[in-house]
């Protein structure tokens, strides 16, 4: 076994030699993209709604004539991360109650094309999935390899406009069947450092029976003054699973577009989360809540300092043992 | 008679004042623009990359154009679009193959917002068909034209040097999806 892997890899190794040396790296100019709006679809399905209907606008933002396919996928969300499934797939199906009219759109670059989606929503049931956007691959043949042993990559983007919807009733209240919820799991965040900046990750578990959006905030505090508080990017959860949401003190300026961290150099700090799930119009109050203490203290400075002072204190006492003082007094 | 005058200037200053108003009033008209802004996201790929012919273990690079008008921001993923890939070309007999784990991805730090924060860099990370994140915290970058480098790490002896004739295409998935 291992003769064979090492003749198999002496073989690699001879092939690759006899093949040109990589020139460098070069991307080709042709571009494919879309733009979709709505990027995200939350629906409330009232007791009177049988068919909801929206529109979903496409544009091509590539450099040439393209067609885009739309579909509507099933999806499981890992952590907050999408993955689209074939169409079935689920219990909570979006793709079995969805039609979308047309299914296709062809358009010149930079043009809008706009889809009819109705969604049968009789069943008054929760629901998740996603509208999802492909661009024909068209610039693969210009600009993948042609010659001998040589590796490229085709890049195809697509876009997943998420659905979620949930019954609610008259009130807009939702079904008594439903239930929304978030139980706390960790919040990490570090409990000594010398600097900022910050950085806290909330763990977070559904509680709920259904697909749940869970929205933080975090509140930076020292001694109770709270200097920063941050809307993280939401996550979502599945029911039973988890959502992670994180913050730092790192903050963009608006006007310069540069980053400073916006913690202070010594602090008894305190990191707050409130966290509440969202669906249809509804979150859950009040938000949970979770709290950690960090410590900023600038050991290594102070630790210079200590032993600066420390050092001035024994030449002060050695200086003045010698008597040395004395030739400084005055006449 | 001064008294007096003090105290119906002010009183004639107020009722011309209130005058003015009404007349402007009444010559004006309320006219309201209703609209509404959705949501919306965007993904172009600049190009397709070719890493040419290569010895060793090699980085190609490419980008994407990202646009992002919502504060609460945006996922990416990306995919394999086949777990395997088979040499093509032409007058190509295609023989080998190469699994995708044989490629790595790593997307870089975002330029070109005109607000919100980046997302968190990953390492490298292995190529599957399972879609995976490629930062390690969501991006809520907006702007119009967000670019967004991502890294191609191809691991040269993992690979089955091509037949005559032959080249690999690895294809990539790229997805975006609101948060």
């Amino acid at each position: 076994m291992t003769l064979r892997r090492s003749v198999g890899g002496l073989a690699v190794a001879g092939l690759l030699t006899l093949l040109p040396l990589a020139a460098g790296t070069m991307p080709a100019h042709a571009s494919i993209g879309l733009l979709v709006a709505p990027a995200r679809i939350d629906l409330a399905e009232r007791p009177s709604d049988s068919t909801i209907t929206r529109q979903l606008s496409v544009a091509n933002r590539g450099s040439g004539r393209d067609t885009f396919s739309i579909s509507a996928v099933d999806v499981v969300v890992h952590d907050g991360i999408p993955e689209s499934l074939p169409p079935s797939s689920t219990p909570y199906s979006l793709s079995t109650i969805t039609s979308i009219r047309p299914s296709t759109l062809t358009l010149d670059p930079g043009k809008e094309g706009t889809v009819k989606v109705a969604f049968d929503v009789s069943a008054h049931k929760p629901v998740l999935g996603a509208l999802l956007v492909v661009p024909q691959q068209q610039a693969a043949a210009d600009t993948a390899p042609s010659g001998n042993g040589s590796v490229g990559m085709i890049t195809l983007p697509r876009a997943l406009v998420i659905v979620s919807a949930a019954p609610v009733e008259a009130s807009g209240e939702l079904l008594p069947s439903i239930s929304l919820g978030v139980a706390p799991v960790t919040l990490n965040a570090p409990t000594l450092v010398e600097s900022g900046p910050i950085t806290a990750t909330a763990t977070l578990r559904n509680s709920g029976n259904t697909y749940e959006r869970v929205f933080s905030t975090y509140e930076f505090s020292n001694l109770g003054h709270v200097w920063l508080r941050v809307q993280a990017p939401p996550s979502s959860a599945m029911p039973r699973g988890s959502a992670t949401t994180a913050a730092t003190t790192r903050q963009r300026l608006e006007a310069s577009g540069q980053s400073v961290d916006t913690a202070p150099w010594l602090c008894l700090c305190e990191v707050k989360v409130s966290t509440y799930a969202w669906l249809a119009n509804r979150a859950t109050t009040p938000p949970v809540v979770q709290t950690a203490t960090v410590i900023i203290f600038p050991w290594r400075i102070a630790g210079i300092m200590l032993v600066a002072f420390a050092i001035s204190i024994l030449y002060r006492r050695w200086f003045w043992r010698r008597g040395w003082h004395g030739l400084y007094r005055r006449p | 008679m001064m008294r007096k005058l003090r105290f119906l200037l002010p009183l004639l200053g107020i009722l011309t004042a209130l005058g003015i108003a009404t007349v402007q009033a009444a010559t004006s008209a309320t006219q309201n623009v209703t609209f509404s802004v959705p949501a919306a996201v965007s993904i172009s790929s600049n190009g397709n990359v070719s890493a040419g012919a290569i010895t060793a273990d090699t980085t190609a690079t490419g980008s994407f154009t990202l646009s992002n008008n919502d504060t609460l921001g945006f996922a990416i993923t990306t995919n394999a679009a086949s777990a395997t890939t088979t040499e093509a070309g032409t007058g190509c007999t295609p023989t080998n193959s190469f699994p995708a784990a044989s490629i790595q991805f790593q997307a870089g730090t975002m330029t070109g917002q005109t607000s919100g924060s980046n997302g968190t860099s990953t390492a490298l990370t292995n190529y599957s068909t399972t879609a995976q994140s490629a930062y390690g915290t969501n991006s809520t970058a907006i702007g119009t034209a967000i670019t967004m480098p991502v890294s191609y790490r191809i691991k040269a002896s993992l690979i089955t040097p091509n037949t005559s004739n032959c080249s690999y295409t690895f294809a990539t998935v790229w997805t975006i999806s609101a948060n």
